[in-house]
């Protein structure tokens, strides 16, 4: 168990360190870099090494925003193994809601409870 | 700052140390042992488990195991082959083998509470099942 | 000035970003992120009926929650200028991203502003999200058709 905390703390920062390289060398911004990582995160699991890397680090690599490719592919892939290709377009929320849910409604009741700070820094 | 990456370390180093220390059974039956002795011989023979536990209760089985970390990015083919293995030992019994955490976690509490007959045919179909969720 | 002649002087004089200094930065912070959202895991083990292979979801959306309340009492924008892509790599960057232009927005009122705003930032990687898993997904299955792959 407690390797599992090992690995997670170097897998995810692994990834962020790539995302980091994206951003300093590749000068790319933040938002063209996290698109970036959730398209090799659909292609990992395209081609099926997304999976053992999740068994292997747990969280390292669920939480960062290569898992939201990797669920969506997953879903994608799973249910056009049950109904064929229109599967691709039906499964591949089944699995990610999650992540995507939680923003939406915590951005929600955040604007709701939060006020907004000007940008004082 | 300095202080309290000295303390992270601390503790890190330690609870690494007291981890390989921790000696907990490496494999664990619970139940109606007619089978018991050959399938501690074909589990401990698999060399990438680190601990086990088999839950037995009249003609089925589970086989609750930990894949030793270096080894757990296999977990999924790992624990297909094990099932194999295990399958076409014992053909007339319903064995299923679970290489996750939970189910090992929840086989351990079965074990420690000592639960006899119908309860633990409950708690052992029930574990058997949420071992197959998938989402 | 032309506008090549200025860019070559832009790329001259602006400083160039300690590589290094800041990898080790997105490293360390995205990893302790990771291993919060680890041990969140492991609490939904061990007190919740989840599996390795369904914990993902809860793990996910407490990570979302917690972004929701550093980003709501404005923390989360002090560690992402300290650890850049190690804040905005994992979920919780994508969660403040979504929440901190849903709580900019309120004022506009919620259907024009914090609606039509949510997905500012968030919405290409969604899109690219979708759109790459559609492709990765047929080619998938059109290879799985002809024979050349198995599920």
């Amino acid at each position: 168990m407690v390797m599992t905390f090992v690995f997670a703390f170097f897998i995810g920062g692994i990834i962020c360190a790539i995302g980091q390289l994206l951003m300093d060398v590749g000068k790319l911004t933040p938002a063209h870099t996290l698109s970036t990582l959730v398209v090799i995160g659909a292609i990992l699991d395209g081609m099926g090494l997304y999976e053992p890397i999740i068994h292997f680090a747990g969280a390292g690599a669920t939480v960062p925003i290569t898992s939201f490719g990797n669920s969506l592919t997953h879903g994608a892939i799973a249910e056009a193994e049950k109904h064929g290709l229109v599967g691709v377009l039906t499964g591949m929320f089944e699995v990610t809601s999650s992540g995507i849910s939680a923003a939406i409604i915590f951005g929600f009741i955040g604007a709701l409870i939060f006020k907004a700070k000007g940008n004082v820094d | 700052m300095r202080h309290l990456i000295k303390t992270l370390l601390l503790c890190i180093g330690s609870m690494l140390l007291l981890s390989g220390c921790m000696e907990k059974e490496k494999f664990v039956v619970y139940g109606a042992t007619t089978q018991g002795k050959d399938v501690e011989i074909i589990v401990k023979d698999a060399d990438y488990v680190e601990r086990a536990t088999v839950i037995q209760f009249e003609d089925s089985m589970l086989v609750a195991v930990q894949i030793k970390p270096w080894r757990k990015w296999q977990k999924a083919k790992l624990e297909k082959k094990l099932q194999k293995q295990l399958d076409k030992k014992y053909p007339k019994q319903e064995i299923l083998v679970s290489a996750d955490y939970k189910i090992f976690y929840e086989a351990n509490k079965i074990k420690k509470e000592q639960l006899e007959n119908t309860k633990l045919n409950e708690r052992l179909t029930k574990l058997k099942e949420l071992a197959k969720e998938q989402t | 000035m032309e506008k090549e002649q200025y860019q070559k002087l832009e790329q001259y004089v602006t400083p160039k970003p300690p590589y290094l200094k800041n990898v080790a930065k997105a490293f360390v912070v995205g990893g302790l992120i990771c291993l919060i959202g680890q041990a969140v895991s492991l609490f939904y083990m061990v007190f919740f009926n989840f599996t390795e292979a369904t914990v993902g979801n809860p793990t996910v959306a407490t990570m979302v929650f917690f972004s929701m309340i550093l980003t709501g009492i404005g923390l989360y924008k002090r560690i992402g200028q300290f650890a850049g892509a190690g804040s905005a790599v994992p979920v919780t960057g994508f969660g403040n991203a979504v929440i901190s232009a849903a709580i900019e927005h309120r004022s506009e009122g919620f259907v024009l502003g914090v609606g039509s705003n949510l997905f500012k930032l968030a919405g290409s990687v969604v899109l690219f999200g979708v759109v790459s898993a559609f492709f990765v997904a047929l080619i998938k299955y059109i290879l799985v058709t002809l024979g050349v792959v198995s599920w």
